[in-house]
């Protein structure tokens, strides 16, 4: 076992809300009811889940932005509650989207100006910023106001910021939101890039794909909770023997569902539906069995697509996100 | 030395972010041909009303007015434009320490400030044909510098206010329409009423402009020392209190998780 | 086409009170000019109070509650991208500007009996009319010529991207020049022919004269000319400025991006 430079042990996040002001009504809120994983040094450590999971929380305390309810976090040594001025040189954070840079700047300003926030020396700032410019691909339009930049070239830009301290620690909280998908691409070299000079790298994310191709651990979050922490392939081995059949068909309703979901053999069914057009994914380990019971229990419909397929990252999460194992 | 520069290039860089008047033609219409309509209205009103009386001083005293649109205006947006921009977690989240960076921010809007007030000054010299003796150019000027950094005192304590309600418009319109009337600028400090008063003591730029109106008007030096101190402990005060303003919104942000400064 | 109107102005006060700029400026903004003119005037005669101390600042919140409303909605619908969808409504454009234009007007006017309450309130000015049915009549006619100059700036700040940025400072200038706070003759002789071209000037000299006692139609005849003059021609010219807003977003169909 290689050294874990973070550490999460049985983190709790509740906000507390108050709203109006005669008769107060108090909400609490659990954002994350008992988080614990380790990120080892030089991982690419992932973690996914849906809108609301708390992602977007656990990012913000591993950042010292925000305080835990209770639990222990250790990164890097530190406790980012306590000794935050300690911990903020060592790491940064990216979030995703166009803002958080100051667009009437050129890029080369936004740089210097947060190299001086992370109080690097004036003498290596040149230097600094040249090279991070180089490695985004902006050096041509270095002196240009950020308000003229694409998407993708703000995007860069948020990254080369991030790196200005040469941060032991890269947070991303959904890098590749809204991204093209050629921006996208060039932000997974970006990250592979630095991996693989021994930046250890914490990203949040709600693509598949993404995270398959990217991380070496993932951990799926779902109400506050971590469902499953593994490598995309072990995840992907639990469910080895599973195979996807996929199909579209026109106009299915509630009961057909439910109707193939009972089955033999399958264990979970998903639908999804396109303008008219609903596609099936049934799992299972027994595919040509199920597939002429698929015919029998759907008499008169026009059945398209059909494919069999091994699981995808994606097919894991809705399983286990879904949680009924059928 | 490093700690200087430093300190002078982010106050620089700011500025430049966050001010977004900075464009040529936009710079002109609002920081230069406003406060001239501004301080050219008062002065013909007072030279008319007061049939010239004093008028070196009321030219003077609305000229040291005209900084509200950094001490007000300017100021605000470093607290407000960086929240928009969505940079302001960012910043709070670096190492840096966060007083002298709003102090370095606040830095360039002193001096832009006292900028304008100059050039109103001088426009209200060369319309009206009045001169200030050479001597009280110096004390003018450290008068002034004083007043306006205890104006954007009060300014970002206003600007921190953004963290809580949206209403800023009318905040800070309600801030500089105040520093007007309060300041007595163009009126005897004594014509308001006692207890209006008793609360101008409190209001920067009301000892600045009592003293420009001395200095202008009767070459009277003795009062500087005591009001300028006073009025310099004001600002000091003011930052203060802002500074705890940002303490206590990092505070909601961080452990309660109440504020979002993004 | 009155429902519509009516529906307009009920609906364009609404909207307008919603910005808290605008709130400041009806109901704050006044208090703070009406206590600045009276301390500055705070030995004068109470003839010299009323035109310049009562008139002026209340004159000075009715052009202000213009400025920050009527010169710049145009631009505001723009702004958010609904001007093309008023622009292709069935109701005529001009309906619903005029609507929301005496919406506006009618806030200023508030402002300005705000600015008047409370002089007489807070500082004890005693307001005389002579002649009420004089009065009344002039401040109908003021008000329409009000709505006829903002007609006219709303539309020229609409064809010019420059107009826009320079709106925002025609508020001083003008209180300057159209003498809202001291007699215009003061003016250097050279700013004087602006002055009388501009109808504020006219209108606050009408009501400046109507409010003298004893005041004869002699007396009255020459600001109530030149009101009515100056008004006709800004009439003219928005109504030029229609047409030419109309093509613009009709024809080049440039009306949102300038």
């Amino acid at each position: 076992m290689k050294d874990s430079i973070i550490s999460v042990t049985d983190v709790k996040r509740t906000y507390k809300t108050e709203t109006g002001y005669i008769k107060k009504k108090r909400r609490q809120v659990d954002a994350l009811k008992g988080i614990t994983f380790s990120v080892e040094k030089g991982e690419i450590f992932g973690l996914l889940g849906p809108n609301g999971a708390g992602k977007t929380t656990m990012i913000k305390i591993l950042t010292t932005m925000l305080t835990p309810t209770s639990g222990k976090v250790s990164i890097l040594g530190f406790n980012p509650v306590t000794e935050m001025n300690s911990l903020r040189p060592h790491i940064n954070f990216i979030l995703g989207g166009e803002r958080n840079l100051y667009w009437r700047l050129s890029a080369y300003d936004n740089l210097a100006y947060f190299a001086d926030l992370y109080k690097l020396p004036r003498h290596e700032q040149k230097q600094t910023i040249d090279d991070l410019l180089e490695l985004v691909g902006l050096t041509d339009v270095a002196h240009q106001r950020v308000e003229t930049f694409s998407k993708g070239m703000k995007q860069r830009l948020q990254i080369a910021r991030g790196l200005v301290n040469n941060p032991e620690i890269l947070f991303l909280d959904e890098p590749s939101i809204g991204l093209d998908p050629v921006s996208a691409r060039k932000l997974r070299e970006i990250i592979q890039h630095l991996n693989g000079k021994g930046t250890t790298i914490l990203l949040t994310t709600h693509y598949m794909f993404e995270a398959d191709e990217l991380c070496d651990r993932i951990a799926f979050i779902d109400k506050g909770e971590i469902v499953d922490i593994d490598s995309p392939e072990n995840i992907k081995q639990k469910t080895d023997n599973v195979s996807i059949i996929a199909f579209t068909v026109i106009g299915v309703n509630m009961e057909k569902l439910n109707e193939l979901s009972r089955l033999p053999n399958v264990q979970h069914v998903q639908s999804s539906k396109q303008d008219y057009l609903t596609t099936i994914k049934l799992h299972t380990r027994s595919p040509q069995s199920i597939v002429p019971l698929i015919y029998d229990t759907m008499p008169g419909f026009v059945i398209q697509d059909l494919t069999i397929t091994k699981p995808s990252l994606e097919d894991v999460y809705v399983q286990l996100i879904g949680g009924k194992v059928l | 030395m490093e700690g200087i520069l430093r300190f002078a290039r982010h106050s620089f860089l700011s500025y430049k972010a966050l001010f977004g008047w900075l464009d040529p033609k936009v710079y002109i219409l609002v920081m230069v041909m406003n406060p001239i309509s501004q301080i050219l209205f008062f002065a013909v009103l007072v030279n008319y009303v007061y049939d010239g009386d004093d008028l070196v001083g009321y030219i003077g005293a609305n000229a040291l007015i005209l900084c509200v649109l950094n001490s007000v205006f300017g100021i605000m947006s470093i607290i407000t434009s960086d929240r928009r921009m969505g940079t302001l977690q960012l910043v709070m989240a670096t190492p840096v320490n966060k007083i002298g960076l709003f102090l370095s921010r606040s830095l360039a809007h002193v001096l832009n400030g006292l900028f304008t007030s100059v050039l109103g000054l001088i426009f209200g010299m060369v319309i009206f044909q009045i001169t200030i003796p050479l001597e009280a150019i110096l004390p003018l000027m450290t008068v002034w510098m004083v007043s306006i950094f205890a104006a954007c005192g009060l300014g970002l304590i206003i600007g921190c206010f953004s963290l809580w309600t949206p209403s800023m418009h009318l905040l800070a319109n309600l801030l500089a329409s105040s520093l007007l009337l309060l300041s007595g600028a163009n009126y005897p400090q004594n014509i308001m009423p006692d207890w209006l008063l008793s609360f101008a003591d409190f209001v920067p730029l009301t000892k600045g402009v009592e003293l420009t109106k001395q200095l202008l008007n009767e070459g009277n030096y003795s009062n500087v020392i005591p009001l300028l101190s006073a009025e310099f402990i004001l600002g000091i005060c003011y930052f203060v209190i802002s500074f705890l303003f940002l303490k206590y919104a990092e505070h909601l942000s961080r452990v309660k998780g109440t504020m979002d400064l993004d | 086409m009155m429902r519509a109107l009516f529906q307009t102005i009920r609906v364009h006060m609404g909207l307008s009170m919603a910005r808290p700029m605008f709130q400041f400026i009806i109901w704050l903004s006044p208090l703070f000019l009406a206590t600045i003119a009276i301390f500055i005037y705070s030995s004068a005669s109470p003839e010299e109070i009323f035109h310049y101390v009562i008139l002026g600042s209340g004159f000075m919140a009715l052009w202000s509650s213009i400025v920050f409303s009527s010169a710049s909605d145009i631009n505001r619908e723009r702004f958010y991208g609904t001007l093309e969808i008023i622009f292709v409504a069935p109701v005529p454009f001009v309906v619903i500007l005029i609507g929301k234009i005496i919406g506006n007007t009618v806030w200023g006017f508030l402002s300005m009996v705000i600015s008047f309450v409370y002089l007489m309130i807070i500082f004890q000015v005693e307001i005389t009319i002579p002649n009420p049915f004089a009065f009344v009549s002039a401040i109908i006619l003021v008000l329409f010529a009000l709505i006829v100059f903002s007609f006219f700036l709303s539309l020229a700040f609409t064809l010019s991207r420059q107009a826009e940025a320079l709106m925002n400072f025609i508020e001083y200038p003008i209180y300057l020049i159209c003498g809202f706070m001291f007699p215009v003759t003061i003016l250097p002789l050279w700013v004087q022919p602006l002055s009388y071209a501009l109808p504020p000037t006219w209108a606050i000299e009408l009501l400046r004269v109507v409010t003298v006692e004893n005041s004869t139609f002699e007396s009255i005849k020459i600001p109530l000319t030149g009101l009515l003059i100056t008004t006709m021609i800004y009439v003219a010219l928005g109504y030029s400025c229609y047409r030419a807003v109309e093509r613009k977003a009709r024809i080049s169909g440039k009306l949102g991006v300038y």
